[in-house]
């Protein structure tokens, strides 16, 4: 692929947590290990995974809330870690972010309109008479009315409160948006009409996402590729055609099919597995392959060795000994 | 038009402390007007004289009218009491927003040094500056401050790290933010209510703390009409002129109950879902672990 | 379903005093058969779990204005007074919270949150409650369960604790199992854990199961028979393939129109894998 199509890349990323000095459990969680992917200009990629998959870690890691402790992270052939914290800092004003609560991301003792202004104002960006006016440009952006901006964020509906929170990130013009489960508060239909605006801006201003979501049938719907995290590392990734269609990996297709769908058609006769117990410790995870522990086709090698992505077909990648072996034989 | 609709919006306890409060200041304000004779002036002829006309309070065993020395007394609470909130909310504002946003080193620093600090009684540690010092009004306030101060910045510090790691403060951090702005902007106008009640507690138990050390002789000097000094200066009379003790301890108390009601109320007004128990037991731990050995000194 | 119904709520209206507009319920209708899953489904402020509170008495008396009738094996629940319905709640409804971990002690081992109600309510003894509640463990499948009795609720999963919730509101073997909202804080792998248990739990002990949720997903794999509420009335109520396949009500329509749909996913998928395994 053309270098110049890819917005956002992540090279070999790793995030640790230490544990704190008088807690009980000791040692050092990899809440990232070795994640490597890129986001393609004007295109999303979810990010799926459970609890304690590292997949938020992720993006606080792109946008320099967490410190990552290895890899790098590219922006239009920009590396971030060749930057002093001054350049890094606007050079992150290309990213934006928006949260999973959209009433804990707004300051509930300032206007709406002082929330969706604040970037700008902290870039120093314009007088405040052109601000007003990008302030009113970008509400229209997001269909919210103009006579919510003398409101405060509890005085919003859910639905409105997120639209707002888009409207933030928004306003410097961003080439990439990070959303972290932006839409899982929110009511189906409210959902839906979130998904439909965050299309529609997308189509616009060729932006890039990066979706976080635990939410399969999300993803299956807005996602053009797909990263699937198992205790912080990529298990399988490539297009969400590929990977859904023929969902390569154990963890993908428990995962896969444990999701509920409303068809019954569907849920009458495809197969469906039940994974057993809980995912690992992340402060104690398993040796080698992290999944072996609940895989019903792990072998020896497993325990011993940690399985590497390899390529499956084109764009499909997955990590796994006994797929490895199956295909070179 | 505007402030009657605020006015009715306030609840109960607000509105009985601020009428408590008010009567204070109307009283100690018309007081030369009531009872024109200097607090420290004896030459009223008399000593140990009942409520009179001319002398609504009474007359002291040195020929002092106690009226006009019990509302000099509120004054000086009122003063203290403002003085030591403001100073240990000046301080304490700024260091414990910046130990809690800021935290790692400083944080641990400021936290070990506050830890070592609460280990002992606040009365205890207040004597031991007066000693320090040398005992007298102005060191007397001093010791306070000092007092107030780390109990100011701890609560702040709690109340400021549970704001700091809200989304939308990570949202401001993203887009490049100063810390200033931060603390300015996102922190602090969202722990407001909370300080605000801290103020009216700080302010009450100033007041007490400030009785109990007059009351103990390393406060107010004589002549210095301190409510608690009022009190040492008469218990010997408790039983032929009982009314020389009461009414200067009543006003004490009814000052604090004041000021406590008035913390309360505000609290409940402010923010009534997210200021609930939480903030006020953080508070009263806070306040209690040192305070009750004053609060009781005051009132023995 | 000829069989007698096991709750029959006619023309229920809950009204709160505090709260302005229409009120949470209003005049609602709805049987529940023996041993038949009823799903609950509906948008926030449907009035869903004020539905499922109020069958179990959950809803404070102060707080609201009541009409119409519950009817639970043939007796009126809301002419009853609060102790006969806390006797019917501990023994005959149970109830399982969204939140799993609130609705533990965490102050209490889980042992003794499992047997006081049997003592305190059941009238056992304290061998006896602790046989039964080992036996609870073993029903709701936690493995090792003489070592979980001994364990605070911190000490578990969250998947795990939701299943004591399940073993806690069991305990005496009801014969209506309300559960509001009981998988949506976990992840996709434990809810299908979840879910499977619920469901085979429901047959083993022939009991209802008023299943209260917001996803269309979830309900479709537990429900006998869908009811899809909005403001406060009852929209539709059909039997699952019906409502999710051919629904009438344009709002049920919209619902299922609007559901983010699992694509490039069909029924004829295989998973190679578990093979052997898959159920």
């Amino acid at each position: 692929m053309d270098a110049s199509q890819i917005a956002l890349s992540v090279e070999s990323l790793s995030v640790n947590f230490r544990s704190r000095l008088f807690s009980k459990v000791k040692g050092v969680v990899h809440a990232v290990d070795d994640v490597s992917f890129d986001l393609v200009r004007g295109t999303t990629t979810a990010i799926v995974g459970e609890t304690g998959s590292g997949k938020s870690t992720i993006l606080k890691a792109i946008i320099g809330l967490v410190e990552a402790s290895g890899g790098s992270i590219t922006l239009n052939d920009t590396n971030f870690s060749q930057l002093n914290s001054r350049a890094a800092t606007e050079l992150r004003h290309h990213i934006q972010m928006v949260f999973q609560d959209p009433i804990g991301s707004l300051n509930p003792r300032m206007r709406i309109s002082e929330i969706i202004a604040e970037p700008l104002v902290i870039t120093k960006t314009g007088d405040k008479a052109s601000r007003a006016r990008m302030v009113q440009e970008i509400l229209s952006q997001v269909d919210l009315k103009p006579e919510l901006l003398s409101r405060y964020p509890h005085q919003l509906s859910g639905g409105q409160r997120q639209r707002v929170a888009i409207a933030r990130a928004l306003i410097v013009q961003p080439e990439v948006l990070l959303l972290d489960e932006p839409l899982s508060a929110l009511d189906v239909l409210v959902q839906a009409q979130v998904v439909r605006l965050l299309a529609d801006i997308q189509k616009a201003g060729n932006l890039s996402y990066l979706f976080v979501t635990h939410d399969l049938a999300l993803a299956s719907e807005i996602a053009d590729n797909v990263v699937v995290l198992y205790l912080g590392r990529i298990v399988e990734a490539g297009s969400v055609k590929d990977v859904f269609e023929n969902p390569a990996h154990p963890y993908t297709q428990a995962l896969l099919s444990a999701v509920p769908t409303a068809d019954p058609k569907i849920e009458s006769t495809r197969e469906r597995v039940i994974l057993i117990g809980d995912p690992p410790n992340p402060f104690d995870p398993p040796s080698g392959c992290s999944f072996r522990t609940r895989c019903p086709a792990a072998e020896e090698k497993c325990s011993i060795e940690r399985p590497q992505l390899f390529n499956l077909v084109s764009d499909h990648n997955v990590a796994c000994h006994v797929l490895q072996e199956r295909a070179s034989s | 038009m505007k402030f009657l609709t605020w006015w009715r919006s306030l609840n109960t306890r607000i509105h009985v402390s601020v009428f408590m409060l008010l009567f204070l200041a109307v009283l100690s304000a018309l007081a030369p007007f009531i009872s024109p004779f200097p607090s420290d002036e004896m030459g009223t002829g008399q000593t140990l004289l009942g409520p009179t006309w001319k002398h609504p309070f009474g007359i002291d065993s040195m020929g002092r009218d106690q009226f006009s020395r019990v509302t000099e007394g509120i004054r000086l609470s009122a003063f203290i009491g403002f003085t030591v909130m403001s100073t240990s909310l000046l301080v304490g504002v700024p260091v414990g927003i910046l130990s809690a946003y800021k935290g790692s080193l400083l944080d641990s620093l400021f936290s070990r040094i506050l830890d070592l600090l609460f280990a002992f009684p606040n009365l205890l540690l207040a004597l031991v500056f007066v000693t320090i010092l040398g005992s007298g009004s102005w060191t007397a306030l001093l010791a306070l401050v000092i007092i107030y101060i780390p109990i100011a910045s701890r609560f702040v510090r709690s109340a400021a790290l549970a704001e700091k790691d809200r989304d939308y403060v990570s949202a401001a951090k993203v887009n490049g933010a100063s810390t200033f702005r931060i603390c300015a902007k996102h922190i602090l106008p969202n722990i407001a209510p909370s300080l605000l009640v801290l103020g009216t507690n700080i302010f009450a138990f100033a007041i007490l703390a400030e009785a109990a050390l007059s009351y103990l002789g390393v406060g107010a000097k004589p002549p210095t009409p301190s409510l608690g000094k009022i009190l040492t200066e008469n218990q010997g009379f408790i039983t032929t002129s009982s009314h020389l003790v009461f009414i200067p301890a009543i006003t004490l108390s009814f000052l604090v109950l004041a000021l406590n009601l008035l913390g309360d109320g505000l609290r409940d007004h402010l923010d009534p879902k997210k200021t609930s128990s939480r903030y006020k037991k953080s508070l009263m731990q806070l306040l209690l672990r040192k305070g009750t050995a004053t609060a009781n000194g005051g009132q023995k | 379903m000829n069989s007698p119904s096991l709750v029959s709520i006619k023309n229920l209206t809950v009204d709160f005093w505090r709260v302005p507009g229409p009120p949470a319920l209003n005049s609602v209708s709805l049987e529940v058969a023996p041993g038949e899953a009823v799903g609950l489904v509906g948008e926030s402020g449907s009035g869903k779990s004020t539905l499922g509170f109020a069958i179990a008495g959950l809803l404070d008396p102060n707080d609201i204005q009541l009409s119409g009738e519950i009817l639970f094996k043939g007796q009126n629940l809301l002419k009853i007074s609060q102790d006969e319905y806390r006797e019917i709640r501990g023994s005959q409804i149970g109830y399982i919270f969204q939140d799993a971990s609130s609705s533990l002690n965490p102050l209490l081992k889980i042992g003794k949150q499992l047997t006081h109600p049997l003592m305190a309510n059941g009238g056992m003894s304290k061998a006896d409650a602790m046989v039964r509640a080992k036996e609870l463990l073993d029903m709701v499948e936690i493995s090792q369960s003489g070592r979980r009795l001994n364990q605070y609720p911190h000490e578990i999963s969250g998947g795990m604790k939701q299943r004591v919730v399940i073993a806690a509101a069991l305990s005496r073997d009801p014969s209506l199992l309300i559960a509001d909202e009981p998988t949506t804080a976990l992840d996709v792998t434990v809810q299908a854990q979840i879910i499977d248990l619920l469901l085979r739990l429901k047959k083993s002990l022939s009991m209802s199961l008023i299943f209260i949720s917001h996803d269309l997903g979830v309900v479709a794999r537990v429900a006998d028979r869908i009811v899809v509420m909005k403001d406060g009335n009852i929209v539709e109520s059909g039997g699952v393939g019906q409502v999710l396949a051919n629904p009438r009500e344009p709002y049920t329509q919209l619902l299922l129109a609007n559901i983010p749909k699992l694509r490039h996913v069909d029924e004829s998928q295989s998973l190679r894998f578990w093979g052997s395994n898959g159920r």
